[in-house]
């Protein structure tokens, strides 16, 4: 018995069995994005997308059906989206959304999943940096002398703390480690 | 002092830059000169990161609004220790972290695993000098945390609220700290390929290697051999740790901050750091066959290379906004030398790694199929195709956007349906792997040993499942969907999870309750006191199974998130109603007024079987954000959360709700808890007293010692065939909330 040939079976029945699933399941779940324009087109075949676009002026929030009735616009095109739930946090007109869903047969589109695409989130402010206005031959001088100039201290300190022995690594170590990595 | 922050920065990456370079000389010319001054330079790197972090915290913690990174991620009302945790809450900070931690690395490998392997660690020492000059580039020319503002502003920005939580402070920290750790057994595995290849002679064996020596490969060529593994064996253990924490902690933010009730979205942040994990945990139990069995050295060298590279990609992922994601941060112009620096990585890894492939070659074939090692390689191939699915979700789109396609994404379900079907079945090979020996087992024992656990296992989840099923048609949910009938044959996949975590539990438990009465038949001793001789003997097998029992919880509460309940309602104060079988009164809003935030709560009473909690879902409002943000109240215990959301209030009073029923959520924080535990028990640092004594122990105990103790207790396990030595194959987390 051969475990090589097995293995290498085996690994084939892996290969074959993950072509599968991927191929089946990016069928089911993989998610175009379409613009406004482009989706006005595709809500009447059925399918599931993502558009992408701002929110436009007219929200209507149901509370008691919970219903939310708006507008996905880029500008030139404009799809009427429902979604059975409520409004997410930072919503309202003119914010970026996502919105994945299938169209209804009438020329608008029924959400199932509402993404705020909200650049104050985790974005930073664009910060504006001077130029600098320093002399980097100086910096660039300072900072090469202080690299040699530690290399070489700390060559000097690794070879006198190796001197009482290599084999008690332990001991001695510890206390380089401390010198070396925890801040002051 | 702002300048000088810049200068420590240069300076640390001149010094990466030259000791890589001294490094590189001494090898080639075999300078001991040369080597010596590398080490310096790697010790100075590690002092100038470090002076510089110091700088950064100072300058975070004293609210110094000259520095954008400053002013961007504090504010002066923010409390102190988020102030400090803003080293890491942006993109410059944790680049400089990244430095900050491989430049401690850098200098514990050139003081103390130097004294071990020189030819190794010098080697190992370029390598990873070289990725630190890469962040400490970055830090200084494309992405510096010391940039200043020409007009000083008031005051910051202030740090995201969502930010703002226990959780978030730790999980990047802990994630770089996994991240980064993997640098060094990578650096060290090319290392070995180089030096095993250059010199000709077994890089481990001869100087420093004795204790190898009993678990080597069996024709000798050790050239990529244990060497490498040994010296970096508690980084890859200890990284292992952190970023199997990260993850965890990851999730729990998730779940309480982000309000939709779930904890892994499939995010590509998320798959970031997955990934890496997968191939670690492969890379960790095909170490260990290694170090046992002399074999699947090919497997460990390729699993490492392909872990950095993975550690990089998620770092890139995170911090260069190419994905959309939830987490991902702006865009910047660090893609290209990201991008620039994983070719590189690629191309180098690959050429070592085929230029050393001999010294890697499989010699031994496996002895039977039936054996721990056999286990560990289908399990690996199983972890492998996981990731790979993972990966080609995670990036496929990236692609495709690049070749000017149709942008895309793809969902949870790809995952789902691709992806977890090989975690669930690497848990269940995970469970039959705690009965099997190494070398070989015979198929009747292994079978009576695993008839108990399995039967066991298998009518425990059906139990649990039934009384789920029970719970979730008490609420109504499966009447609205037509008959009961309909729910069994769905029911089957869910069990399937149950009984997989179940058997892993029941047989690893089996296994100790053997041990346990083996010794105290020979000892005489109590319960507790021969538990605690068998983890003291042995700690690495019983810290093994600990990590195991951690993984059966995790999946029982991935599983249970098949029987979760969802529903939404808008109440008018006063008014009630039934949902996910609570009986909810919602009694009106309160607010209260803080310096730094008002917030809005509803006072909502959820009553079952004669229980009420009250919940206070909240919004809050900060002065410094526009929108505002959900504050979710969770009650629950071990057998299910109750999670509500209060998602919109009116002026009149009325508030929307949405309430979500989570069975069994609590046991992946039960799990992650008992991974600490255990991998702590595996890895925690033996001290070795000046004379090689180690603290409390006899005398065979030191570093060195413990693998030859290992190698003889399965050594006897094997003879046994009983399946009692050191039980790790297969790890792997199964489920997935969808």
């Amino acid at each position: 018995m051969d475990m090589r040939r097995r293995l290498l079976w085996a690994s084939l029945l892996v290969i074959v069995a993950v072509g599968y699933l991927a191929y089946t399941g990016w069928q089911g779940a993989a998610l175009y994005y379409l613009t406004p324009a482009e989706a006005r087109e595709k809500v009447l075949s059925g399918r599931t997308f993502r558009v992408a676009g701002n929110v436009g002026p007219d929200v209507a929030w149901d509370p008691g059906a919970r219903v939310l009735r708006f507008q996905v616009t880029d500008g030139t095109a404009a799809v009427p989206v429902l979604y059975r739930g409520a409004p997410p946090d930072n919503f309202g007109p003119g914010q970026q959304v996502v919105v994945e869903g299938a169209g209804d047969g009438q020329g608008g589109l029924v959400a199932s999943r509402l993404i705020m695409k909200c650049p104050s989130k985790y974005e930073q402010a664009p910060a504006t940096a001077p130029p600098a206005g320093r002399n980097v031959l100086y910096l660039g001088a300072v900072a090469v002398a202080l690299a040699v100039g530690m290399a070489l201290v700390a060559t000097r300190l690794l070879g006198v703390a190796r001197r009482p022995g290599p084999a008690h690594h332990a001991g001695p170590a510890h206390h380089a480690e401390g010198r070396a990595g925890k801040p002051a | 002092m702002i300048q000088l922050s810049e200068v420590l920065v240069l300076a640390g990456l001149l010094a990466c830059v030259y000791g890589g370079g001294v490094l590189v000389l001494g090898i080639a010319r075999d300078s001991k000169r040369w080597l010596e001054q590398g080490r310096g330079a790697a010790v100075a790197g590690a002092v100038l990161c470090t002076l510089a972090s110091v700088l950064l915290i100072y300058f975070l913690a004293v609210s110094d609004f000259r520095l954008a990174y400053v002013a961007n991620h504090t504010s002066r009302s923010l409390p102190l220790v988020y102030k400090v945790s803003a080293f890491w809450a942006g993109q410059e900070g944790s680049l400089l972290l990244w430095a900050l931690v491989l430049s401690w690395y850098g200098a514990y490998v050139a003081r103390v695993t130097w004294a071990r392997s020189p030819v190794l660690a010098a080697r190992a020492l370029a390598i990873m000098l070289g990725v630190e000059a890469f962040f400490l580039f970055l830090v200084a020319f494309v992405s510096s945390p010391f940039r200043v503002l020409s007009p000083v502003p008031p005051d910051g920005m202030g740090l995201n609220p969502m930010l703002q939580n226990v959780g978030m402070l730790l999980h990047p920290v802990t994630l770089y700290l996994g991240y980064v750790g993997f640098t060094v057994p990578f650096a060290f595995a090319l290392a070995a390929l180089h030096a095993g290849r250059s010199t000709g002679a077994p890089p481990g064996r001869a100087r420093h290697g004795a204790a190898r020596g009993a678990v080597a490969s069996a024709d000798g060529r050790t050239g990529a051999g244990p060497g490498w593994l040994y010296l970096s064996r508690s980084f890859t253990l200890w990284s292992w740790l952190f970023l199997s924490v990260g993850i965890i902690l990851g999730m729990q933010w998730a779940y309480v901050e982000l309000g939709w009730g779930g904890y892994w979205a499939w995010d590509p942040v998320e798959n970031a750091s997955l990934l890496p994990w997968l191939t670690a945990t492969a890379f960790l139990h095909s170490a260990l066959v290694q170090e046992k069995r002399g074999t699947m050295a090919g497997w460990n060298v390729v699993l490492i290379v392909i872990t950095f590279f993975l550690t990089i990609l998620g770092t890139f992922l995170t911090r260069s906004g190419v994905l959309s994601s939830v987490h991902a941060f702006a865009p910047s112009g660090l893609g290209g030398y990201f991008l620039g620096f994983m070719v590189l990585v690629l191309l180098g890894s690959g050429y070592l790694v085929v230029r050393g492939w001999s010294l890697v070659e499989e010699t031994r074939p496996l002895e039977s199929l039936l054996s721990r090692e056999a286990a560990v390689i289908v399990a690996e191939f199983l972890l492998a195709a996981f990731a790979l699915v993972v990966f080609w979700g995670t990036v496929f789109p990236l692609f495709a956007g690049l070749g000017g396609g149709r942008q895309v994404s793809v969902g949870p379900s790809f995952y789902l349906r691709a992806g977890v079907p090989f975690g669930a079945l690497v848990v269940m090979l995970l469970g039959i792997c705690q009965v099997l020996g190494w070398s070989r087992s015979r198929a009747g024992r292994v079978a009576r040993a695993l008839a108990v656990p399995l039967a066991l296992a298998v009518l425990g989840a059906g139990g649990l499942t039934a009384v789920l099923l029970r719970a979730r048609e008490g609420a109504g949910v499966s009447a609205g969907s037509g008959a009961g009938a309909a729910i069994g044959p769905w029911a089957i996949w869910p069990w399937a999870g149950f009984s997989a975590a179940l058997l892993v539990a029941f047989a690893g438990l089996a296994g100790v309750w053997r041990d346990l009465g083996a010794r105290r038949s020979s000892t005489g001793e109590g319960w507790l006191g021969a538990l605690a001789g068998l983890v003291d003997r042995n700690p690495r097998r019983y810290g093994a199974l600990l990590v195991h029992l951690a993984i059966a919880c995790m999946v029982v509460g991935f599983t249970g998130s098949a029987f979760r309940q969802e529903a939404a309602f808008t109440l008018q104060p006063g008014q009630s109603t039934e949902a996910v079988g609570y009986n909810f009164t919602y009694r009106g809003l309160e607010a209260t007024h803080l310096p730094h935030r008002v917030s809005v709560y509803a006072h909502l009473e959820a009553a079952r079987a004669g229980r009420v909690l009250v919940l206070r879902p909240e919004k809050q409002y900060y002065p410094n954000y526009e929108s505002a943000f959900s504050e979710v109240a969770v009650r629950g215990g071990l057998y299910e959360d109750l999670y509500t959301i209060l998602e919109v209030w009116q002026h009149d009073g009325a508030a929307s709700f949405r309430v979500i029923r989570e069975p069994l959520v609590a046991w992946i924080w039960v799990g992650g808890y008992l991974l600490v535990g255990g991998t702590l028990v595996i890895a925690w640092p033996r001290r070795v007293a000046p004379g090689g004594r180690p603290r409390g122990g006899a005398a065979a105990r030191g570093r060195a010692g413990d693998l030859r103790a290992d190698a003889r207790a399965d050594a006897r396990g094997d003879a046994r065939g009983d399946g009692r030595a050191a039980a790790r194959a297969g790890g792997g987390k199964g489920g997935g909330g969808g």
